[in-house]
């Protein structure tokens, strides 16, 4: 097992979960059997099934799938408009 | 509850008791329903035998929260078909108060001229208002404020209205008497300002002549429903704190940010757009990241955008402007942006059409893409009415024409909105199929598509669209009779307690005793109304289609075109 790099997108006031001149972008280096639900543990994402989670624009609802590396994990709160 | 009638052909004003028939139809029922009782589809939008009617919803000016939508009915110049469009800010609920269930406007005076209609507790009045011709909608608003009271709603159209522009909208004051909200789509203020009429000022008085059968079923209903609305995690919580330009960064995700004219669904800029550096933006110059654009909005999700200089710029700053100005012309400047919203609020035309129609400029060569500067001034033009102004004013298919253009991307000569058809399907299918062409808010697939509310449907699949399609216009055309601004819908599709205080307010303001299927039953009918006039007038299933590149162009990043049949979209309003 070695290690991959994935970008993880954090928006909205999910942003102050990371430094604010990343702007809420940053790429980790994780193990490669890491879940989305592990990843959203490690960053303090809490109320983990009220966000919006897509991976390469792609939306998932199953937190167990594991990460593959160059993944762009992006992660939303409850947000919407129209 | 009256109706009043205004005949401009010879400045007559009467006053008639309700229709048995109407009494259960308030804000887009009552204006379809009007129109197609009242005008032969044959009709030219700008002609006498056109008219204009202005309806409050079901429950304006009552204790439900959110309830203050404005809905204007017409024959589209734009679509040529039936159109309601609806504002937010204070109309609404004024008119309520006033005791009008609608006002309907029509015939034309032989000659132009701009007129001023005052409705006030004393009664209707018209009066000359030449001394406002060519005049912004900001300036309008100054004027009449001083001339008619500090507290007024004005409702009025602009430079684009007068020269009867298909983009025209009507504005509406928000609370602070600033003309931020509109009834945007469709080129209703072109119908306006065909009538003859520049402004109305609706001054409510006192006395609130809102009733109820039993004001405490009522109350306690709109209470329940108001705990929903805020318990909702977007209408409770996003709405408020991002508005809707949080969008921006949700759609760019999903690869359905339409850029550079459809050819992408992600833009490399979107992060300088966003509805997240705007909250920053805000924040640092000292604007408003919530504003309530009408009194008793819970949600609030509009805002007051400031220039560098802590000055009011704009406000009602919402996500399908800054697509429109920006993704889709290439221009990541948010100022800049928020200075083409602000021109567009003054001189009153769509700022969706309006932006897709700078686009498509670019598109004809007229101005290289991204050239930000050269946008700002075309826009000038619009004010100026200019022939460039002119061509840009009458929207995006207009645009498209005088530059001979092919890659124009509107249904029913409307343009698209900010979500691209073809990573967002089911958006796609409401485009298509609309009666009030290509309109978001008519059925908001985004919903279950991008958001997870409502369940969820895969964006990218046909699967499940042109029924979830089908069953948002249904209760969309329920939300826009009652009044609701449509993100009540947010907390209506994901907690099944809250339609039925929805009906719940129904009995007990009307004295009916509807269920939920009756209620719903009643979204179908106007929809029916809504395509019958439609094909009076010659709009067909034909015209039921997007323009032929989303089927033969793959959008990135997903690589997706929009893949259904003519027959599938023709089930979608099949009943």
């Amino acid at each position: 097992m070695g290690n991959i790099q994935v970008e993880i997108r954090l928006f909205a006031y999910l942003r102050e979960l990371l430094p604010s001149e990343s702007r809420g972008v940053k790429k980790i280096e994780v193990k490669d059997c890491l879940t989305i639900d592990n990843l959203m543990d490690e960053v303090g994402i809490i109320e983990k099934e009220i966000m919006i989670v897509m991976i390469n624009g792609i939306r998932k609802l199953d937190y167990n799938e594991s990460l593959k590396d160059g993944d762009r994990v992006a992660i939303f709160p409850p947000v919407g408009g129209g | 509850m009256k109706i009043c009638r205004i005949d401009m052909s010879n400045k007559t004003i009467s006053f008639e008791e309700v229709k048995p028939e109407y009494v259960g139809l308030g804000g887009r029922g009552l204006t379809s329903r009007i129109i197609s009782d009242e005008v032969d589809a044959g009709s030219h939008p700008l002609g006498k035998n056109n008219k204009l009617v202005i309806a409050p919803g079901l429950f304006a000016g009552t204790l439900a929260p959110s309830s203050g939508r404005l809905s204007v009915g017409t024959k589209s110049p734009l679509t040529g078909g039936i159109k309601e469009s609806n504002a937010g800010g204070t109309a609404a609920q004024s008119l309520a108060k006033l005791g009008y269930k609608a006002i309907i406007i029509e015939n034309k005076p032989e000659k132009q001229e701009l007129n001023l209609i005052k409705i006030t507790p004393e009664g209707v009045t018209i009066e000359d208002a030449g001394y406002l011709k060519m005049t912004g909608n900001y300036d309008v608003g100054n004027i009449l404020r001083e001339k008619c009271g500090e507290k007024v709603t004005v409702m009025s159209v602009g430079q684009a209205g007068e020269m009867r522009l298909t983009a025209a909208s009507i504005a509406v004051t928000d609370p602070e008497g600033r003309p931020t909200r509109h009834c945007g789509r469709g080129g209703t203020g072109a119908v306006l300002g065909s009538k003859g009429i520049k402004a109305i000022v609706i001054d409510p008085g006192k006395e609130n002549k809102v009733e109820y059968h039993n004001i405490d079923s009522f109350r306690t209903a709109a209470r329940i429903f108001s705990k929903s609305v805020l318990a909702h995690p977007v209408s409770g919580q996003g709405l408020p704190a991002y508005g809707t330009a949080v969008l921006v960064n949700v759609l760019n995700e999903a690869g359905g940010l339409p850029t550079d004219n459809f050819r992408d669904g992600r833009f490399e800029f979107a992060e300088s757009i966003s509805g997240e550096t705007m909250f920053e933006t805000i924040q640092k110059r000292k604007g408003q990241t919530t504003h309530a654009c009408h009194p008793g909005c819970i949600m609030r999700c509009s805002q007051i955008y400031n220039d560098e200089k802590g000055d009011y710029l704009t406000g009602g700053f919402e996500y399908e402007t800054i697509w429109a100005f920006g993704a889709h012309c290439h221009i990541k400047d948010l100022d800049s942006i928020a200075k083409m919203d602000k021109m567009c609020d003054d001189f009153g035309v769509d700022t969706i059409d309006t932006g897709v129609a700078v686009g498509i400029a670019m598109e004809g060569g007229y101005l290289e893409l991204g050239d930000v500067k050269g946008a700002l001034k075309l826009m000038e033009e619009v004010g100026k009415g200019s022939p460039i102004g002119r061509i840009i004013g009458n929207g995006a298919a207009f645009t498209g024409q005088a530059f001979g253009t092919e890659r124009v991307p509107v249904v029913k000569r409307q343009a698209l909105p900010a979500y691209d058809p073809r990573s967002v399907k089911g958006q796609g299918v409401t485009y298509a199929t609309t009666p009030m062409g290509a309109d978001h808010t008519a059925g908001y697939a985004v919903t279950s598509n991008i958001l997870g509310v409502g369940g969820v449907v895969d964006p990218l699949k046909k699967d499940g669209q042109v029924e979830l399609s089908r069953n948002l216009q249904i209760a969309t055309a329920v939300l826009d009779s009652l009044g609701f601004c449509i993100f009540v819908a947010f907390p209506i599709l994901d907690d099944e307690t809250a339609f039925p205080e929805v009906a719940n307010m129904i009995n007990s303001k009307y004295n009916t005793n509807l269920d939920i299927n009756e209620i719903l039953a009643s979204g179908q009918e106007v929809l029916k109304l809504e395509k019958a006039f439609n094909q009076r007038a010659g709009i067909t299933k034909a015209q039921d289609r997007l323009p032929e590149f989303f089927k033969e162009e793959a959008v990135g990043p997903h690589n997706v075109t929009f893949d259904f049949t003519d027959e599938e979209l023709d089930k979608t309003l099949e009943f």
